[in-house]
């Protein structure tokens, strides 16, 4: 017979103690039963795509919902996704450009969240990222903006009395060890998703006939789309066009002279592939709601709608890739006026009383 | 609730093409079946077209930033059979032909399930077919031919069917081209339907055939007569927009030579 040495017995004894600590963190006995998320998409918006791994949940939305209005995002508890994209001002911040928690302004103005679901041709203002999964990782990073490490972010999320238990809720996670970035990055990716717009603005029912336009807003409209031979063509709609509004290209709107190409200040879409021709290309924004998140363009150096207009209206400046649409349009000061008496049928502020997409917190 | 009927009717027509395609594929000769490679190549005047790059045009310095169309229904024409191969594709040399090397591959679209035989003849359409034309973007997935906001003008329900935009040096002056060439044609007028009969085309199985369809730019500006030449200094520009004749003109003679500018080999 082999005697066990009472060595041993403490030993496992140990272990026992130590792994029952261990099931604190187990999260188990927390029910795992997912309610689909129902959207509401406008009958005329483009086919919404969501990633086969990511499907949205209510509660993995009000996860995302929180973390997106969370400072534990950030180094020094200060900011959140919200402070840069704020629900009142259309999720962008109402500044040219975005300063982080250092205070340090970075280079480009933060974009509207709006309708992002749809966007697949790249997001950013130079399509850096492809998914909003993908996005959602890159802020808490980012220097000039929320300047932690995801490890911080983890630690802080796992000794958290909420938000374990949210995780098990949306993604069935059997351990608090099994909050990852990746998971958090899937739910705030759910909550953007629901930032949908309800196509019903003014210019939506111009469109289908419901009401009639003034006759401001009928010729803006008419220059916007280059309907008619009475008012100059203000060729918007090439870029701006479709139902949200925008093409998502990536295009030179002529804001920068540059005889050579090297010569921009932020080289834009030719800082994602390399190639000469795309630097000083940026994204074509959706125009929906335009009258809300001034100022405008990339490095917001527009105050207004009507310094947007005058850029257009001069034909821009001069850049061997400078769109062929950028011409000098010959607008009077009545067209001009006409024009963003249009864009203002844009505005429809109606989503955002949406309950699911305000902070959480308040 | 019309979307969605709309949706239906795609559907059903998708399936009734698979089946059709299906049909057809085993009545061929032996019913044996392979890949066909359609590879389409940009040229300038015989040379590979390569975007951004210098080029002469009626003595002035030229280039080009975008050239893309949609390819629809193109078939192999046997004596007893005609094989449709596709419904829509959308060719974009814009971002492809960004270096000489790229410019010589050209894009290939490879077809599979294409019945084994002897083909003498392919017929293509450039642009949109009719009965697809009367969907929108909004009716396709993101990573559809037809599901591009891009491609697509809501103000003339219309998908545009191609598009090339330049650059040309105006002033005599080559160092700064500041022409500026932008061709958008669309319309179902504007479609363009091309055959070509006297093919040997032998798709066998166990190798890869090759059909290899180039389009020159230079004879879509240069055309095939004074006629149908394009003078850039007056028509440097036209979205086929049909408040204006002038650019239903324009895009008329664009739309012509970018048939006649089309070749299989
Ligand atoms: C310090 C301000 C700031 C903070 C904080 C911030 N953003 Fe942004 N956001 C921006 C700016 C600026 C851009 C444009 C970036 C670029 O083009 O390089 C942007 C772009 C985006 C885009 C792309 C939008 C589009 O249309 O392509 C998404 C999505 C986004 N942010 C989500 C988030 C999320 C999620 C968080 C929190 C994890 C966050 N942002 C935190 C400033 C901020
Ligand atoms: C050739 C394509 C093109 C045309 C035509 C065009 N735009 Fe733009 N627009 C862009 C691009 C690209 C940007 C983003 C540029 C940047 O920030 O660098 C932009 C940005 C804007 C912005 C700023 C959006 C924001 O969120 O900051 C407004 C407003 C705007 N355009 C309005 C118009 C109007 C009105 C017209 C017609 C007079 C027009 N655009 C014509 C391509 C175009």
């Amino acid at each position: 017979m082999i005697r066990i040495p009472s060595q041993f017995i403490f030993f496992l004894f140990i272990i026992i103690v130590v792994s029952s600590c261990k099931n604190d963190d187990d999260l188990t006995d927390i029910d795992y039963n997912p309610i689909p998320y129902t959207l509401e998409i406008p009958a005329h918006f483009p086919t919404l795509e969501i990633p086969s791994d990511n499907p949205m949940t209510v509660e993995g939305v009000q996860l995302g919902r929180r973390l997106f209005y969370d400072p534990i995002l950030s180094a020094d508890n200060t900011m959140s996704c919200s402070s840069c994209h704020k629900l009142e001002h259309n999720f962008t911040d109402g500044n040219s450009t975005s300063e982080g928690i250092d205070g340090i302004a970075g280079r480009r103005s933060a974009m509207s969240l709006e309708n992002i679901a749809f966007f697949y041709n790249g997001l950013a203002w130079d399509g850096k990222h492809m998914t909003l999964e993908e996005q959602a990782l890159e802020p808490v990073t980012n220097e000039i903006e929320l300047h932690n490490t995801w490890g911080n972010v983890i630690e802080d999320l796992k000794n958290h009395d909420d938000y374990p238990t949210r995780f098990r809720k949306a993604f069935g996670i059997e351990s608090i060890d099994d909050i990852t970035k990746e998971l958090a990055a899937k739910a705030i990716a759910q909550f953007e998703r629901i930032i949908i717009s309800n196509g019903n603005s003014k210019y939506d029912q111009i469109e289908s006939g419901s009401i009639f336009p003034s006759d401001a807003e009928f010729n803006g409209f008419d220059m916007y789309f280059d309907l008619s031979i009475d008012t100059p063509d203000a060729e918007c709609s090439h870029c701006h066009g479709g139902v949200l509004l925008t093409t998502n290209e990536y295009i030179n709107n002529g804001l920068d002279e540059a005889i050579d190409l090297t010569s921009f200040n932020d080289l834009g879409r030719g800082e994602v592939t390399g190639y000469l021709f795309d630097n000083g290309k940026f994204r074509v924004p959706s125009l929906r709601n335009i009258a809300l998140t001034a100022p405008y363009m990339h490095d917001g150096r527009f105050q207004t709608l009507e310094e947007v207009i005058d850029h257009y209206n001069s034909g821009g400046h001069y850049a061997e890739n400078r769109d062929p649409l950028i011409q000098p349009l010959g607008l009077t000061e009545q067209n001009k006026s006409d024009l963003i008496t249009f864009l203002h049928t844009l505005t429809d502020t109606t989503y955002l009383s949406n309950p699911d997409l305000s902070n959480p917190f308040e | 609730m019309f979307t969605i009927l709309k949706r239906t009717i795609l559907l059903f027509s998708l399936a009734l093409l698979s089946l059709i395609i299906s049909c057809d594929s085993t009545e061929s000769p032996g019913g044996d079946v392979t890949t066909v490679d359609v590879i389409f190549k940009a040229l300038y005047n015989g040379d590979p077209l390569v975007m951004n790059n210098r080029y002469i045009y009626d003595g002035k310095e030229i280039s080009f930033s975008k050239l893309q169309f949609y390819i629809s229904d193109l078939s192999l024409v046997s004596e007893n059979m005609e094989i449709s191969i596709n419904e829509i594709d959308f060719i974009d040399f814009t971002n492809n032909n960004i270096n000489e090397t790229d410019a010589i591959n050209g894009i290939k679209v490879s077809k599979a399930s294409i019945p084994v035989g002897n083909y003498e003849g392919i017929k293509l359409g450039i642009g949109v077919p009719s009965d697809l034309n009367e969907n929108t973007p909004v009716d396709y997935s993101s990573s559809h031919p037809l599901g591009q906001a891009s491609e697509y003008w809501s103000n003339w329900n219309s998908y545009i069917f191609s598009k090339l935009e330049g650059k040309f040096d105006q002033d005599g002056d080559p160092t700064i081209l500041e022409g500026d060439i932008l061709h958008h044609i669309g319309m179902d007028e504007m479609l363009r339907e091309k055959e070509v009969t006297d093919l040997d085309i032998a798709v066998k199985t166990n190798t890869n055939t090759e059909v290899i369809i180039e389009l020159d730019v230079f004879d879509i500006l240069n055309g095939t007569s004074t006629n149908s030449s394009i003078n850039l200094d007056l028509e440097g520009f036209t979205h086929t927009n049909p408040t204006d004749q002038g650019q239903v003109d324009l895009a008329t003679k664009i739309a012509n030579n970018w048939k006649s500018a089309t070749s299989i080999r």
